[in-house]
């Protein structure tokens, strides 16, 4: 694959992250207003909150293993070789748990009666940890990519 | 008072994600301390992580089909699944944190 084709790649990996987190936070402001009404637009948006982060995690997924060890290698060589070390380890295997999360969310709003209160709180319980850790795995993509390019100062400004 | 409202598959993946995110983070820590391990997951599907996930997502699907099977509907109420979710978010996303801090 091209340069460009790689970091399209990556780049619409973190697209469906976002997305995800997005659809999760729209999601949460509909089940904390919970009505009758709402309830086909939660379990639209707790089936697409699931897509995007399976997306999310085969995209970023394959990038990872076919062409992340060329950047790792030049984070690991730089003055933030923790960016790796710490940020892409925690992230890369944390994830699961988001995505085990975003599984879930559309089994509990197709599967049981929203309307009453337990449900709900469960829903809300699950969506929020969604987007918590969709943020954190967000903001640790942001230190990896940093990590990449103060390895390549590193190279070019002694 | 113990709920009832939440249906048995529900119960099964909650209950799976809870338990499987616990055992992923174990399952780090183990192929972090056993280079050969380590290795031998490597070695059988290219890549470390991809074995790991197909080794974890596997056990999720699995466990929350058995638990959805084998769970009493009466024994876990929402509340009760929220805070073992909760509880499980908070050990293995801390301890792996811990881990890697301390790795």
């Amino acid at each position: 694959m091209s340069l460009f084709g790689i970091q399209v790649s990556v780049m619409v990996h973190v697209l469906f992250g976002v997305l995800g987190i997005i659809l999760a936070v729209a999601l949460l402001v509909y089940v904390l207003n919970m009505s009758e009404k709402n309830i086909p637009m939660i379990r639209s948006l707790s089936l697409w909150t699931a897509v995007s982060m399976i997306l999310s995690y085969v995209i970023g997924g394959w990038w990872y293993v076919v062409y992340y060890v060329h950047e790792r290698d030049i984070i690991r060589a730089g003055p933030w070789k923790w960016a790796h070390t710490f940020f892409m380890e925690w992230k890369e295997h944390f994830f699961f748990a988001l995505l085990f999360l975003s599984i879930l969310l559309p089994i509990i709003a197709y599967r049981n009666d929203l309307m009453v209160p337990e449900n709900r709180r469960l829903m809300v319980i699950v969506t929020a940890i969604i987007v918590l850790i969709g943020l954190a795995v967000d903001g640790s993509g942001a230190v990896i990519s940093r990590g990449v390019i103060v390895g390549y100062m590193g190279r070019v400004a002694p | 008072m113990t709920n009832t409202t939440l249906d048995k598959t529900t119960i099964g993946f909650g209950l799976s994600a809870a338990l499987v995110s616990i055992l992923n983070t174990l399952l780090v820590i183990f192929k972090e301390m056993t280079p050969p391990f380590k290795k031998a997951m490597a070695d059988a599907m290219g890549h470390h992580w991809t074995t790991h996930g197909v080794i974890v997502i596997g056990l999720f699907l699995v466990l929350g089909f058995v638990l959805a099977g084998a769970v009493k509907p009466e024994s876990w109420g929402a509340d009760k699944l929220g805070k073992a979710i909760i509880w499980s978010v908070i050990i293995s996303g801390g301890a792996l944190a811990a881990f890697y801090i301390l790795h």
